[in-house]
């Protein structure tokens, strides 16, 4: 079991150095580099007569180092939180980051907490009563729900919400420490846009491992005993189906992410996504490779505990 | 046994295996659904070419941001553009570029996998590795990231969207390349001294196959969605291009104004992943109906 958890630890981490390799690097392949990327916005065109400036700015920014040494350099950096100053903007990215890494991550908790709530009992239901005309109902719609790209529910949701519902929406981010309702509305419906595939795929997998676990031999056995039909399906069966549900809600994180990175423009929310997306429209790849990295890094890490939590929910993964 | 293994063989004489599976595929109920769905669809490129009213890119200021009339079905947008026109157009490169890129990342990715499952060892490990990176980002995340770097257009697009379903293939393939390796049929042309590359098309990749198959056609609807994610972000098709989420991202300012900018985008888009994904099922439940959804779940 421990040596289980350390071989997760190292992989981890490892996965993370590569990915910022791999960010770093592409972001590396941009024709020209940062110093040009300036001077061509300062005077227009990097003509001949700038040469000279060009090396000094790299000279001072430590540019004219070979590739991997500026990236071992990053990742030491980044690894305490320090990401540097943006060449571009002159801003610090870390605190950026800082400020922005709460507002998703309030949406993403919101989302996923709504997705649980609203797929798990969905899917349980349809599985404790299969092929009845709920099940078909449920497999129809969540096959809807999955169709609906986000950035056509984020835009259908904005305008129904300030249409029709102004009390549930707000165009502006309000800390949550500032004014709780004022916060709760400027995420509410960001939230729900984002959960809404979410709920989908985990009412499937739900209804799918439920069917199945519902057919395992501690059903039969609790069912003689005398326990009632609805602590079985919610307590027993659901125990044993939790594996690979929990192990859906890790991977769905990636797609939470996508989520972000459409609702927060759409919703005008100043988190990560907007960060990064409004980074790579002004070409500061400084902020974009940092913003990436931090949210990969959360979607790593997510998966990571999602891994350790697996031999938790099911006894029969303790072993080996 | 010898009956059975003669029935088998005389169906296939007289009606290919394949055309019996596509067959299949058209009457499941939510392939059927989903290729009802395609009507409109392919209905509206047909009307669009066949009758070229409208240029898709002609600019006309006498009408801006018309409602959907008998001159212009589907209305027109705030530079006096015919919609119908538009989506018309943006209909073919809303297939093409997932249809496109899904075969590269399955030309490629499977290509990798079936050499790591193949070749073991350290290969195999460097392999899986770099799938493992790859699959480690989020989807959208990582196409942002690469369009950002190496720039907009249908080519980058195709070729970010590949990239990031490539992996997945891989994964797959080297799965299944693993559990076929071993079989009995594979052992015996090994031994007859059969060529490597020979083993690996005659009798590998016809293993590994459906599997694949299936995952390419659930792979379409996802490659769609980030496709269209993309231009909707402004980081897909350039511009003047039609292209559903750009139009989508460009009706949203004039919602109160010309509601119709928004909706005939979005319900097209919505109709062909919905298809598409109608289709996907359909092609598991007949390709590979043992398998359970779990296997190709979140990709």
């Amino acid at each position: 079991m421990i040596r289980l958890f350390a071989i997760r630890v190292i992989e981890t981490v490892a996965i993370l150095i590569a990915i910022s390799f791999l960010v770093f690097g592409l972001a590396e392949m941009i024709p020209g580099d940062i110093a040009e990327q300036i001077a061509g916005m300062e005077f227009g065109l990097a003509g001949g007569g700038i040469k000279g400036e060009l090396n000094q700015f790299r000279e001072e920014h430590g540019l004219n180092r070979p590739f991997v040494v500026r990236w071992a350099d990053w990742l030491e950096k980044a690894a305490t939180g320090d990401f540097g100053t943006s060449l571009i903007t002159g801003r610090e990215i870390g605190p950026d980051i800082a400020a922005a890494f709460p507002v998703s991550l309030e949406i993403a908790i919101a989302s996923l907490l709504i997705a649980i709530a609203t797929g798990l009992p969905v899917g349980i239901l349809a599985a404790v009563h299969p092929a009845s005309v709920f099940d078909r109902i449920l497999s129809g719609t969540s096959l809807v729900f999955l169709s609906i790209p986000t950035f056509v529910s984020g835009v259908l949701f904005v305008i129904i919400g300030s249409h029709y519902f102004p009390i549930l929406y707000a165009s502006h981010y309000v800390r949550l420490s500032e004014d709780v309702i004022a916060n709760l509305r400027a995420i509410l419906l960001p939230s729900i846009v984002v959960a809404l595939s979410m709920t989908a795929q985990i009412a499937q997998m739900t209804r799918t491992t439920m069917v199945e676990s519902l057919q395992e031999p501690n059903i039969v056995t609790a069912r003689s005993k005398g326990v009632s039909e609805w602590r079985i399906s919610n307590i027993h069966a659901l125990k044993s189906a939790s594996g690979p549900i929990v192990t859906l809600v890790g991977l769905l994180f990636g797609s939470l992410i996508g989520g972000l990175i459409i609702t927060e423009g759409i919703f005008n929310l100043p988190g990560l996504g907007r960060l990064v997306i409004n980074a790579i429209y002004r070409r500061d790849f400084q902020v974009a490779v940092a913003g990436t990295w931090v949210m990969a890094m959360v979607y790593v890490g997510v998966n990571f505990i999602v891994d350790l939590l697996y031999p938790i929910l099911d006894p029969r993964q303790r072993v080996g | 046994m010898i009956g059975e293994f003669v029935r088998s063989n005389e169906r296939k004489t007289w009606f290919p295996a394949f055309l019996t599976k596509v067959a299949r595929i058209v009457v499941h109920p939510s392939g059927l659904v989903g290729i009802l769905l395609l009507i409109p669809i392919v209905a509206l490129v047909i009307v669009n070419s066949g009758m070229i009213r409208w240029d898709p890119n002609a600019l006309n200021f006498n009408a801006l941001l018309e409602g959907p009339s008998t001159r212009h079905v589907m209305g027109t947008d705030q530079m006096g553009r015919d919609q119908l026109a538009r989506i018309g157009h943006a209909i073919p490169i809303a297939v093409a570029i997932p249809v496109g890129a899904v075969a590269i990342a399955l030309a490629i990715g499977s290509g990798i996998g079936l050499l790591a499952g193949y070749l073991g060892g350290i290969w195999e490990r460097f392999l899986m590795g770099v799938t493992d990176i790859f699959l480690a980002m989020p989807v959208l995340l990582l196409a942002v990231f690469i369009i950002g770097v190496f720039g907009e257009g249908l080519t980058n697009t195709m070729i970010a969207i590949a990239i990031i379903y490539a992996p997945r293939f891989s994964r797959i393939a080297r799965g299944s390349t693993l559990k076929i390796k071993y079989l009995p049929y594979v052992d015996a042309a090994r031994i007859a001294g059969t060529h490597p590359v020979k083993l690996i098309f005659k009798h590998i990749i016809p293993g590994i196959f459906p599997e694949l198959l299936v995952m390419a056609t659930l792979s379409i609807s996802n490659a769609l969605i980030t496709q269209s994610a993309l231009s909707f972000l402004g980081l897909g098709l350039v511009p003047p291009q039609a292209d559903l989420g750009g139009m989508l991202s460009a009706s949203v300012p004039f919602v109160n104004l010309a509601p119709w900018l928004m909706w005939f985008p979005a319900l097209t888009i919505t109709c062909m992943i919905l298809s598409f994904n109608l289709i996907g099922d359909a092609v598991r439940d007949v390709v590979d109906p043992r398998v359970s959804r779990s296997k190709y779940a979140a990709t």
